[in-house]
């Protein structure tokens, strides 16, 4: 098992969101999006390496910034 | 603290974003929804009187929301709201594509103890995707009606509607609640425990649609390079089909004053006619011929949005507008605005977020509008040789630009977001004719109710100072303008505008164009001599600084009163006239004093 932080997940691989070190406001609306502690994610897309990304959770896709990205940590099989 | 009202029966409608719960309640409704007036409300909410089983309700269509503990600032009013205002029902629509992910917002809502109906959206995706919801287990589970509907195509809105009747019935009268709204990591837990239960998703969903389109439309090049296209087909859509229809609008209003109330009004004093024909039934007009441009804007937008692209213009766009203080979707609406910055400021709706629509409200009226436009051609032409024009009229837009890009720069900090920048994307949808009327259709008339009335004011205020005292030459030395033009002087005398020109400026307060008409009043010139006499009068640079000045300075009246509304501040609005002012001077005095000492 690799820990990684999300701008680091290469597009495409599944990893599993193990902690999210942003504030109360953007944590409350990513678990209302599905993408919380213990999901499966993928990176679908990104807007060049200091760009958006686009995240998928389930049935469900967010884009959020890179900066918020680097602050949640996955981790692959 | 319950104030009941027995008579009031009223529904919230409530639901994520992107569920379709306003096609839902434009459904329920038909179009007559208007917007409510709420205490602590800073945003549109649509209500609507509906008759179910004999009797009126109201129906509210609360803004989306994620949840109900989140901290945006939807979800703040939509929780406001459901503390304190009465109601008698909930009617929570929910995606049934995505139903793990939503129940737990019903789930909040069921704590609040009011009678609660389920429609589950989006039935025709679910059949599409091969998704199977068990609406009786689920009903059982929430302990609350649950049924299957499509707003778009209008399936199983008839149960819908005898649902809601049934669940009226045995409603208790129109209460607020103040049961204290926590959160809990157990509602999740039993959101997903009825999902696993009750929904049934196929292992492998078919391909979607939305992912082979997004391969192109939101390349790092191909997809801004079609953003850029798309934006450019938009404007020209919106004003290819606007413009002609205000321009008849114009006309047949023009022909109205002409044969109609110009005959009635003959024999009356000249004062009351000229109050009547350049006062009100001008001021009628100006309101009357924005009503085209918005309709067809607002169609135009909807289709953005509704389709799902606008979200993706975030992404594609995102990396430049984050410096700016402003975000991707913002940067249509700025160039839209050189259409006409009236529905562009309108349309900064589509961010949720307050303190960046109000940035954004800041910057648009520095988009160099058509009307705008039409007086520094006319300027260019008469100051420049036919070479020159051209490059003065890029330096134009070079400035408006620059100068949009240095308010939201100075200002950024000031009106900074703390909504986080997480962006739900929904897949591709084809927006249904039906809620793209009712967009065109709101939006007018919300315009009219709210900024009509300020305009007509404005326009006759304008009249009144031009033609005060009577008996004196209108918007000559004499008349109030023109006591308020020389008292200004020495405002205007460092940046080479005499008493004349600012006469007009002050007239262009209504709309920019009357800058032109203004001038022609004021020197008595048709418009064939107007350019060879201000050529005469005027040295071009005096002309340069004047054009400056008239590019930056206030936004127009009903840009003011599209602000005022959006903002609903009046502070602000007053912000919104002060700092362009105040730009406008500082960048015509900078050019004026720099290039005369040179000259």
């Amino acid at each position: 098992m690799t820990h990684l932080s999300l701008t680091e997940l290469a597009t495409g691989i599944a990893a599993v969101v193990q902690g999210i070190a942003l504030d109360f406001a953007a944590r409350e609306r990513l678990a209302a999006l599905g993408v919380k502690p213990g999901r499966t994610v993928t990176v679908v897309r990104r807007m060049g390496a200091r760009g958006p990304l686009q995240l998928r959770a389930g049935q469900t896709d967010v884009v959020l910034r890179a900066e918020d990205a680097a602050r949640i940590q996955v981790s692959t099989a | 603290m319950s104030t009941p009202q027995p008579s009031r029966r009223r529904i919230a409608v409530v639901g994520m974003p992107n569920t379709g719960k306003s096609t839902v309640f434009n459904r329920l409704t038909g179009v007559q929804a208007k917007v409510g007036n709420w205490p602590g409300m800073t945003v549109d909410v649509l209500s609507a009187r509906v008759i179910l089983g004999g009797r009126t309700v109201e129906l509210v269509d609360l803004p989306g929301l994620y949840s109900l503990h989140g901290m945006g600032e939807d979800e703040r009013l939509v929780r406001h709201y459901l503390e304190n205002e009465p109601l008698s029902a909930l009617l929570v629509v929910l995606d049934a594509t995505q139903l793990e992910r939503q129940l737990p917002l019903a789930l909040q809502l069921r704590e609040l103890k009011r009678p609660l109906l389920v429609a589950l959206n989006m039935a025709d995706e679910t059949q599409r995707l091969g998704i199977r919801v068990d609406t009786e287990q689920l009903a059982a589970a929430l302990g609350a009606p649950v049924l299957l509907v499509s707003g778009k195509h209008g399936t199983g809105l008839p149960q819908l509607k005898a649902a809601l009747q049934k669940l009226l019935e045995t409603a208790p009268d129109a209460a607020t609640n103040d049961a204290v709204l926590h959160a809990d990591a157990a509602l999740e837990a039993q959101a997903e425990s009825i999902a696993r239960a009750a929904v049934t998703i196929p292992h492998a969903l078919p391909a979607r649609i939305s992912d082979k389109l997004d391969r192109v439309l939101l390349h790092p090049v191909a997809g801004v390079l079609i953003f850029l296209l798309l934006v450019f087909g938009l404007f020209q859509a919106v004003y290819g089909v606007g413009v002609p229809l205000q321009k008849g609008l114009n006309a047949l209003i023009e022909l109205g004053k002409l044969r109609l109330v110009e005959p009635l009004m003959a024999d009356a004093a000249p004062v009351l006619q000229s109050f009547v024909l350049e006062g009100v039934i001008d001021g009628v007009g100006t309101v009357v011929s924005f009503v085209p441009i918005i309709f067809v804007f607002f169609i135009a937008m909807a289709v953005v949005e509704d389709s799902g692209y606008l979200v993706r213009v975030a992404f594609l766009m995102d990396r430049w507008m984050a410096r700016l203080g402003l975000d991707g979707r913002l940067f249509v609406m700025q160039l839209m605005g050189l259409g006409c910055n009236v529905p562009a400021i309108m349309g900064t709706r589509i961010v949720r977020s307050r303190p960046r629509r109000l940035l954004s409200m800041l910057t648009i009226p520095f988009s160099l509008c058509s009307a705008r436009l039409q007086v520094m051609v006319f300027l260019a032409a008469a100051f420049f040789t036919p070479r020159v024009a051209p490059l003065v009229m890029f330096g134009l837009y070079l400035t408006s630009f620059a100068v949009a890009f240095g308010t939201a720069l100075a200002w950024r900090g000031r009106f900074a977001s703390a909504e986080p920048f997480v962006l739900e994307f929904p897949p591709y949808r084809v927006p249904t004719l039906r809620t793209l009327a009712a967009e065109g259709w709101q939006s007018t008339r919300h315009f009219i109710e709210s900024a009509g009335l300020v305009i007509l004011a404005g326009v006759i205020l304008i009249w009144l100072l031009t033609h005060l005292p009577f008996g004196a030459e209108p918007a000559g030395p004499e008349t109030l303008v023109g006591r308020l033009a020389s008292w200004m002087a020495p405002v205007f005398r460092p940046i080479g505008i005499d008493e004349m020109m600012s006469v007009a400026l002050l007239m262009g307060f209504v709309a920019k164009e009357v800058v032109l008409g203004g001038m022609a009043v004021i020197y008595g010139a048709g418009p064939d001599e107007l350019g060879r006499m201000l050529a005469e009068r005027l040295t071009w640079l005096q002309a340069m600084s004047f054009m400056l000045f008239t590019l930056i300075y206030t936004p127009c009246l009903s840009t003011l009163a599209a602000i005022r509304r959006e903002s609903r501040s009046l502070a602000f609005t007053a912000a919104a006239v002060a700092w362009p002012l105040a730009v406008a001077w500082v960048v015509s005095f900078v050019f004026y004093s720099v290039s005369t000492s040179f000259g």
